[in-house]
Order: structure tokens, then C-alpha cells, then sequence
């Protein structure tokens, strides 16, 4: 069977690569820590200041956002090639970084 | 949940309505707006709510045994809206006039919970193919056959663990058949449209058109990686749906069927997974089943 829990992670590297200042949380978080686990989706924070950067990105990605609803909502939900992404928009947590795809990824530290 | 049929109480609402403005098989359609009206004023189910419900049940991309039999724009499994409830009608189809007979007891129960499970609502309970669970319940047999979707495509997982009643995440897939110089999708996962699976396609195709880096991740967790990262092996794809489902990807000239296939596959919607717990094990839901004097279950028989 495919290593399913690699696209996340892969949506992560996408993200990156276009330029979102997003620091990947939750269960992807800890599968990029660690292989435990099994994400069925990728859980990012961005800061509200890097919200437009993080909606750029997702438009090279064909994925229709706007930072105004982004920012009104806080917490939104994308459905994208790799799989379903949810923004939350707040302050970043602690992270480190993990190469996927030779593109460094912003992952929080465990707690 | 009812017993007698494994329906919820707004489902079997429904269904009385439609007959009650004369909605049956047999009799003409009926327009929705009048079954409205009837949920409206007896259920206070206001036609925001209760419309989409309609279209759920009768919807053969949602359920294999569909309880309404509509005309007009019901929606499509492109992902279109249905028209609005003014220029649509709709009546009972047989399968929906046997469950509200077997709701007021003028038939036997039938198995509508145990073959429909919960998933075609976003609940945890995968469907089963109706010919197996109702063998399985005629039989005193103790196995349906593996979960089986209305909308074909592939099931993986546990489906042991999901069958002893324990919790198991299965990956729901479209059907991939390979053609000389192209990848055909012929059938879609519960609750994945079609218009959704070519847009996704199309942008991952774009995101992966130049030449890029190889995956690293290709092999951890010890299994198959994706080729998240390489070009996709995959030029274009165009939905030559007609009547069936057959989204085509033409492949890039020399790209291998298997690898392309893999590519494919990591693509959501391609596949999509879903967490899914039966409410007891398969065996023991079958033999608690009650089929009181059998009399749904061979009017249900002969329907199928």
C-alpha cells in the first residue's frame, strides 16, 4: 500500500518551497519528529502577519484562499492535492527544522 | 436508530412524507416542494436542513439502495447542485416504500442499517454489498464480504480489525485501469466527486510539471514512498465522463503504467481516508439482527 502519511508531509515541503512561513503541528508534526503515528491531515500555524504569504503560496498550490477570510476565521480548512490542510492562525510555537524534499520545514518541538 | 430498519428518525420522517402527498412507486412524482411543506409543518424540519437530506437518499453515489426516485436536476456525481426544490419532483422508490412499510409494521424489518452503515453521512460505519449481507442474514451465515462502496473503487485496511469491531482506518481509492499511453479512473470514493478529483489532478500535475527534485521520502516507514517531488509522471488529465465515470490521465511519454499509477494514487482525492468503527462485530450484528417473520427481508430479496 502507498506510505499515505508522506503526503502531508509532502504538502508541508510544498508550502515551504512557496515561500508560507507555517510551522506544521499535530499528528504530521509528530510523524515528522519521530514516524509515529498516522496523520490523515496536515495541521499548520501561521502568524497573522504572515497570512498573505501563506494564501501566495496556496495559489500556487491551485488553491483558492483570501487573507481577509483567513484572518476573520482563524481556523479554516483547505482541500488540496495532498490531501486536507487546517490553518490556524495564532502565535507560532517553538520549532525546528526538518528536511523533506531537501526543503527545510518548520516543525514544532514536542511539548 | 430504528430497529426495524436502521434508519434515523429524519430519514423515516422523510419517507412518510413523501407518501403522504401521494409519493409512491407507481403514482407520479411529486413535487418537492409539497414533501417540504409536509416536514416543515409536522417536523418542523425547515427546507434548508431537510433538501439536502432528500438528495442524500436519492442519490445511487451515496447509497446502493437509494429510498427516493427523483426527477429532474438532483444533483450529479460531477458535484453539481440540484435545481432548486421548486423544479424538482420526487416519490418513494421501491426499496424507500418497503422501508416505511416496515417502519409502520406492515412488513418485516429490513437490513438498510446493516448494508448503508454511516459513511455516506460522515458517520464511522462502512456500507456492504446488499447481496452479501442479506445471503449472510437468510443463511444464518456470519460473514457480508468486506466493506463495498455504491460508488465501486477500492477499500484498504484492516478490514479484519474493522470486522472484529475494533477501530481501523481504511483508504478508499478510485478504480486506476491502465490503457496504452494513459491511466482511466472508472470509479471514485464515497463522497469524492468528480469536478474534485480532475481539479486536484490538474493542480498537482501543475505544482509537478518541471523537472524537480527526487523524493526523499521515497521508502520511509519501510513501504512504498510517493514520488511527491520527481515530475509527475502524468502530462494532463481531461474528464470524458458520460454516462459512467472515465477521468483520463495521459502519462508523459516512456512513464512507467506502475509508477504512474503510484503517482496517481498519492493524489487526493485518489485516495482518501476515512476512520471507521462498526458499532459490534460483523458476525455478532448479523446474528443480532431480527428479521421477525422474514417478510422484509424477502421483499427486499426480490428487489434486488
Amino acid at each position: 500500500m502507498l506510505n499515505l502519511p508522506c503526503r502531508q508531509a509532502l504538502l508541508a515541503a510544498e508550502l515551504a518551497r512557496c515561500g508560507a512561513a507555517v510551522v506544521v503541528v499535530g499528528g504530521t508534526a509528530r510523524w515528522l519528529r519521530s514516524g509515529a503515528g498516522r496523520p490523515r491531515d496536515l495541521d499548520v500555524v501561521v502568524g497573522p502577519s504572515s497570512v498573505p504569504t501563506l494564501v501566495r503560496a496556496l495559489g500556487s498550490l491551485g488553491v483558492a484562499a483570501r487573507a481577509a477570510a483567513v484572518l476573520r476565521c482563524r481556523d479554516v480548512r483547505f482541500a488540496t492535492g495532498w490531501g486536507p490542510l487546517d490553518v490556524f492562525v495564532d502565535g507560532c510555537p517553538p520549532s525546528t527544522t526538518v528536511l523533506v524534499e531537501g526543503v527545510p520545514v518548520a516543525v514544532m518541538v514536542a511539548g | 436508530m430504528s430497529a426495524r430498519t436502521g434508519l434515523g428518525a429524519l430519514e423515516v420522517a422523510v419517507l412518510a412524507a413523501v407518501a403522504e402527498v401521494g409519493g409512491r412507486p407507481g403514482a407520479g412524482h411529486r413535487w418537492t416542494t409539497h414533501v417540504l411543506d409536509v416536514l416543515e409543518s409536522e417536523q418542523d424540519f425547515g427546507a434548508r436542513y431537510a433538501y439536502p437530506l432528500l438528495q442524500d437518499l436519492a442519490a445511487p453515489w451515496r447509497r446502493h439502495l437509494p429510498l427516493l426516485d427523483p426527477s429532474g436536476n438532483w444533483g450529479t456525481k460531477h458535484g453539481d447542485p440540484a435545481a432548486d426544490a421548486r423544479y424538482t419532483e420526487v416519490r418513494l422508490s421501491e426499496v424507500g416504500a418497503l422501508a416505511l412499510a416496515a417502519e409502520r409494521g406492515e412488513a418485516g424489518p429490513v437490513p438498510l442499517g446493516l448494508v448503508e452503515g454511516s459513511l455516506y453521512r460522515d458517520g464511522p460505519v462502512p456500507p456492504f454489498a446488499p447481496d452479501r449481507v442479506l445471503e449472510a442474514l437468510m443463511t444464518g451465515g456470519a460473514d457480508a464480504g468486506p466493506p463495498v462502496l455504491p460508488t465501486g473503487g477500492t477499500v484498504e485496511g484492516d478490514i479484519e480489525a474493522l470486522l472484529a469491531g475494533r477501530r481501523a482506518r481504511l483508504r478508499l481509492g478510485c478504480t486506476v485501469v491502465v490503457e496504452p499511453g494513459r491511466l482511466v479512473l472508472t470509479e471514485i470514493p464515497l463522497g469524492v466527486t468528480i469536478d474534485l478529483l480532475v481539479e486536484h489532478l490538474a493542480n498537482r500535475i501543475a505544482v509537478q510539471r518541471a523537472p524537480r527534485h527526487t523524493s526523499s521520502l521515497a521508502g520511509c516507514d519501510g513501504v512504498d514512498g510517493i514520488p511527491g517531488g520527481a515530475t509527475a509522471p502524468v502530462l494532463d488529465v481531461r474528464d470524458e465522463s458520460l454516462f459512467g465515470i472515465r477521468v483520463v490521465c495521459v502519462l508523459r511519454a516512456g512513464a512507467d503504467p506502475d509508477d504512474a499509477s503510484r503517482w496517481v494514487r498519492s493524489v487526493w482525492p485518489v485516495t482518501v481516508e476515512v476512520d471507521c468503527r462498526l458499532p459490534a462485530p460483523m458476525r455478532r450484528r448479523l446474528a443480532a439482527w431480527d428479521g421477525g417473520d422474514g417478510s422484509g427481508l424477502a421483499a427486499l430479496g426480490a428487489l434486488l
